[in-house]
């Protein structure tokens, strides 16, 4: 016998790297950038140095642009109000329609009742990635067109990709749950149904809470430039000052986006925490 | 034994009844009949003691008890839980979040929700694997005083020959799927012993 073969077997990270730096390469290429084409002309190099400029001092409030001007604060306040409407609305909606979506998509559902995944579940999982392979704000294109500019339009618009994106992830999430709880109460007679509810539910559900939040934060960033397509969320102001010239304001618009996303990333930390302890 | 596994060749008969062949409700029927302690408990780590206990009760209520009995569970279960979780020296435990608790008191959790489902036997799977071997006889003993408190036919799973020979009074050895004895402890020999060992593994049952 000669020594044995100690060589560990080739790490596969390697040609995942070269893959993906090959594929910037081509990328580039392709869209013929270069590095030249990322400085700006003459005047864009200035309007891009006022509108970072604007960015040390955004304003708090403003001279009346016209008699029914309610003021900067107001206005932002009122911005913020509905674009935290239309985020809540349209999670509150996409949350019940992905459940059943997200059972039906789901392996452990089929498994629990002993049969093999039938052609539903296919189905399912087809609807699922039309839902979310549409962004909203091409939802929101195709529904304006449709519908016009109404309030139901946008939280439409939002819930239709969210409803996929969460059905997607939720029915990954109750695959990934641990099944030993579930197997022993099945095997004290629970009915499928009951083993899902009372065995499986409660150990996904502090990932499904997570999760849940982590989407809605996103919807609230959605809402926000949905403003852009004319709903009286952030973004419609944002795109008024801008078009003004009226950079500080945007910053005003730009600091309290940030401002609310960190907000609910941290409360949604705090109501994990309570949750899940 | 509670129809979880089917057989792959042979048939598994259980009072004269083939479990393979039992229509769900039925089996669903039997299997409320049987506690079983499952090797890994089977617990739902991130909810109260309680709510472990009272699953036990889920192969004969209706699906809307089950879930009323997690979210808002009567006085008279919580009393029968109390009194069970008593019996087993943990009952100061009952609202405490599941995973807190040690390995052995997780155990126990589990033992007391096959005791909350009333059963006509108590099933359990290798309970040993996860108790340290001082405490071993201890908790043979106790699952041994359950049965007979409850009147039930009790049925571990165990690969410790000695431990099986000393506390139980039938002994059936199975080793890759065939059986090699079915008897009393005492009539069981080395030679018997032997075949039942030769590698690979087996299980002794009582």
């Amino acid at each position: 016998m000669g020594s044995p073969d100690l060589r560990a077997p080739g790490s596969r990270g390697g040609w995942i790297l070269a893959g993906t730096a090959l594929a910037a390469g081509l990328a580039l290429w392709a869209l013929d950038l270069s590095p030249a084409g990322l400085i700006p002309s003459g005047g864009g190099r200035t309007l891009l140095k006022d509108f970072f400029i604007a960015g040390l001092s955004p304003l708090t409030s403003r001279e009346p642009l016209s008699a029914t001007d309610p003021g900067l604060m107001a206005e932002l306040m009122q911005a913020l109000k509905k674009t935290l409407v239309f985020a809540a609305a349209s999670i509150s909606l996409a949350i019940p329609l992905s459940l059943p979506l997200a059972l039906f998509a789901s392996d452990t559902w089929w498994e629990l009742f002993g049969r093999p995944a039938p052609v539903l579940q296919g189905f399912v999982r087809a609807t699922i990635a039309v839902l979310r392979s549409i962004h909203e704000l091409l939802w929101a294109v195709l529904l304006l067109a449709a519908f016009g500019l109404s309030p139901a339009t946008g939280v439409i618009a939002l819930a239709i990709p969210f409803t996929g994106t969460l059905a997607k992830v939720f029915s990954e999430l109750l695959d990934e749950t641990p099944r030993s709880s579930a197997s022993a109460l099945s095997a004290i007679g629970g009915h499928p149904s009951q083993v899902f509810l009372l065995g499986l539910t409660p150990r996904a559900l502090p990932d499904l809470t997570a999760y849940s939040f982590y989407r809605f934060e996103c919807a609230v960033r959605s809402s926000a430039v949905l403003g852009f397509f004319g709903f009286p969320t952030l973004g419609y102001h944002m795109r008024a000052s801008f078009d003004d010239l009226r950079f500080r304001e945007v910053w005003t618009y730009l600091y309290a986006l940030i401002l609310l996303v960190l907000l609910l990333e941290g409360l949604s930390a705090l109501l994990r925490r309570r949750f899940v302890a | 034994m509670n129809g979880l596994v089917a057989p792959t060749r042979g048939r598994a008969l259980l009072g004269g009844r083939d479990l393979s062949s039992l229509t769900p409700k039925a089996l669903s029927k039997w299997r409320a009949r049987v506690g079983y302690i499952p090797q890994d408990f089977g617990l739902v780590p991130n909810v109260r003691v309680h709510r472990n206990v009272l699953a036990g009760r889920i192969g004969t209520e209706s699906f809307f008890t089950s879930v009323r009995s997690a979210l808002l569970p009567p006085r008279e279960s919580l009393e029968r839980a109390h009194e069970i979780l008593e019996r087993l020296g943990i009952e100061e435990h009952l609202f405490r979040r599941t995973d807190s608790l040690s390995g052995g008191e997780q155990q126990r959790v589990a033992i007391a929700r096959a005791l909350f489902q009333e059963p006509h036997a108590l099933l359990a799977d290798e309970p040993l694997a996860s108790v340290d071997p001082t405490r071993a006889r201890a908790l043979l003993e106790l699952l041994q005083e359950l049965a007979t408190e409850g009147g039930l036919t009790l049925i571990v799973s165990l690969h410790n020959v000695e431990l099986a020979r000393s506390q139980f009074s039938r002994i059936v050895g199975l080793r890759e799927g065939e059986l090699l004895f079915d008897a009393d402890p005492k009539s069981i020999g080395d030679e018997e012993l032997d075949a039942l060992f030769r590698i690979p593994g087996n299980h002794g049952q009582s």
